[in-house]
């Protein structure tokens, strides 16, 4: 069977996709990257060649995304490397063509896409603040001691949910001991601070962007109807959150692959499944041929160098040319 | 006799101006010693010597003022404060030579003249009669450097001005007629405009490379040095209230030129907590909104702006243009 391998590798999570000729998903895998892009690349390899024992599987395209994107090409062998924008409203698209604004909340950042007669015509990511973004919910749940995936319930049965500040982490936090200390019920500061990351979202990344339906939120957050619920009040419209919302970067990359490959035909440069049983060591060092001591990383397979970036001047770079 | 050596941060204003000093003390006998380009160790010592709540090109000259105190005798720090009627520099600017005095506890003497065209003592002239007047007892020899060295820097601007190199329309890379595949149309240049102050465009340690790195991706970088003086008044006459800063007025000049003027993307380069920028950045942002046909980012620098960012940032505003031309002409995928 021909298929199409997506790969996002983000600060948070690490996801792959595996679509068939009609872009259907045969597989997708969600993992927590927990710092390790390169071993949970392989653990999410492993599963899809579990899940497809017995079928012959041929892989004609490989697309990397996310802000690991760059090692997991190398990794994996990719025939496109592409930005979390392009590939989150390329998924997008090709479930909607009519989507006019993607939210797209991850765990390290935020980003809204405006698109208009199926291309982007204008986006924005978070710049200095992390308080829009899931690390945010993730961090103030351990602080309420409530599992993530519960958070959103809790919003949902809150009828009069309180004011929290959401400018910015620290205080959001330091409001809610006092919420919390007042006496005031646990769901309606929940609640409440899902209304304060929608308010934060919309002034700082959403700022001056025309938000028009059809709406799509995706990314990891958008587990959290919560959320999605102060998106709608919020702005008035409805949010649709899709199927496959937590992998929507990896879908659009093995569309992007699909794309690549079909407008310049070659065979594809992903090393195979087998990959999962190669050793690779990645090590680093700073350079001190300049006083900008750049910390170069090397990366290892059994032992021989396949590639080395993080240089300012380019002297060491290797095994990865400008992104396509 | 020892030459006398006098340090020149390379940073802030003087990316303007360094030209004209080091003439004019070149020609006093001085030796003029300018600081590196900024690098990790100068962005380092800056950051560590300086206020934190000051914008980062303020912290990067905190650095190159720590560069250099040790080989030179004296620092040159101007006190910019005006050189046309209605603008001025910005306070963090005009208070720079008090800030490094009172942050910077030893440190070799600073010069600092204070150029404020409003004022008799102020002229660009007597500024430099003042500084002049430090180095050498010879007055003849001062207003002769001062006539020459002003004389070189307004001839080397006009010389500048008459550079192919800054913008005519033809300068604007025009497309082939014929383009029917999908790598050509991702080789294809294209003309975008950086606009922002000098300080950050040319600082490629701040800025994190991005003009070299937009040139690898194929893009006919254009900035605000491109655009004639004379195309900056007229554009600036059309806002409803004049920019009150000299150092952004290029900027924001510029911009609206290459907005009118075929460009395919606009990116301002701002540093964070810039109180300029932040107003300036929303009459162009504005200016944006009536031009829908260009596309438009901000990118913000920070001290601890990763490279990650703003490569994704780059690639996402390429791939936007691109890809929004490339379906347009309805290469678009076949499913």
């Amino acid at each position: 069977m021909r298929t199409f391998l997506g790969i996002d590798v983000g600060a948070v999570s690490t996801d792959l996709v595996l679509l068939d000729e009609n872009n259907d998903v045969l597989n997708s895998v969600y993992l927590r990257t927990q710092g390790q892009p390169i071993k949970m690349l392989k653990e999410g390899l492993s599963i899809i060649r579990k899940e497809n024992q017995g079928i012959s599987l041929e892989v004609v395209g490989v697309g990397t995304t996310g802000s690991g994107r760059v090692l997991a090409g190398v990794i994996a062998g990719a025939d496109i490397v592409k930005n979390e924008i392009t590939a989150h409203s390329v998924a997008a698209l090709y479930l909607n063509p009519e989507v006019r604004t993607i939210f797209e909340i991850g765990g390290q950042d935020s980003k809204i896409i405006i698109l208009q007669n199926g291309v982007v015509v204008d986006f924005a990511m978070n710049t200095i603040c992390a308080a829009g973004t899931g690390s945010f919910l993730d961090h103030q749940a351990y602080r309420l001691d409530i599992p993530i995936e519960e958070f959103g319930e809790y919003a949902l049965r809150s009828e009069n949910p309180v004011r929290i500040a959401g400018r910015c982490t620290v205080f959001a936090e330091s409001d809610m001991v006092h919420k919390q200390q007042m006496g005031y019920k646990e769901e309606d500061i929940i609640a409440g601070l899902c209304e304060a990351m929608v308010r934060n979202y919309l002034n700082n990344v959403g700022k001056g962007k025309k938000i028009l339906p059809t709406i799509f939120f995706q990314g990891g957050v958008a587990a959290n109807s919560g959320i999605k619920k102060s998106f709608e009040k919020e702005i008035g419209y409805q949010v649709v959150v899709p199927e496959y919302y937590q992998v929507m970067g990896a879908i659009g990359a093995a569309l992007l692959a699909r794309e690549e490959i079909e407008l310049n035909p070659r065979p594809s440069a992903f090393y195979g499944f087998e990959l999962v049983e190669r050793n690779y060591q990645t090590s680093g060092f700073e350079c001190d041929g300049c006083p900008n001591h750049c910390e170069v990383v090397e990366i290892m397979v059994d032992g021989e160098t396949i590639a080395r970036w993080g240089d300012r001047c380019g002297k060491w770079s290797l095994g990865y040319q400008a992104i396509r | 006799m020892k030459k006398k050596k006098v340090g020149i941060p390379y940073a802030l204003y003087f990316y303007e101006y360094y030209p004209l000093w080091k003439e004019f003390l070149t020609r006093l006998g001085v030796e003029v010693v300018l600081s590196r380009p900024t690098n990790k160790s100068i962005l380092d010592s800056g950051i560590r010597s300086s206020l934190s709540e000051i914008c980062l090109p303020v912290k990067v000259f905190y650095g190159h003022v720590l560069s250099l105190v040790d080989q030179v005798d004296y620092i040159l720090i101007p006190r910019m404060v005006c050189i046309e009627k209605g603008a001025f520099f910005c306070p963090k600017i005009i208070g720079l030579p008090d800030m490094v005095k009172s942050s910077l506890s030893s440190i070799c003497p600073i010069i600092s003249p204070v150029v404020d065209v409003r004022k008799s003592y102020g002229t660009w002239k007597n500024s430099l009669f003042q500084v002049g007047q430090l180095l050498t007892e010879n007055t003849l020899a001062i207003s002769r450097a001062i006539s020459l060295s002003w004389e070189n820097f307004q001839k080397n601007y006009v010389a500048h001005l008459l550079d192919p190199k800054v913008l005519r329309p033809a300068s604007l890379i025009e497309g082939q007629d014929s383009i029917n595949s999908k790598r050509q149309w991702e080789e294809k240049p294209i003309n975008i405009a950086v606009v922002g102050h000098d300080y950050l465009i040319d600082d490629s340690y701040i800025n994190l490379n991005l003009i070299e790195k937009l040139k690898r991706m194929k893009v006919n970088v254009l900035t605000p040095g491109m655009v004639h003086p004379a195309m900056v008044k007229k554009q600036l006459k059309k806002l409803y209230k004049p920019i009150f800063w000299s150092l952004s007025r290029k900027a924001v000049g510029a911009a609206l030129y290459y907005f009118e003027n075929g460009v395919e993307g606009i990116i301002h380069l701002t540093s964070f907590e810039c109180g300029e920028d932040s107003m300036v950045g929303e009459s162009i942002h504005h200016q944006s909104q009536k031009c829908p046909e260009v596309s438009y980012t901000e990118f913000v620098f920070d001290e601890h702006t990763g490279e990650a960012g703003i490569n994704t940032r780059i690639e996402a505003f390429l791939d936007m243009i691109r890809r929004k031309k490339r379906i347009e002409n309805s290469l678009a995928p076949s499913w």
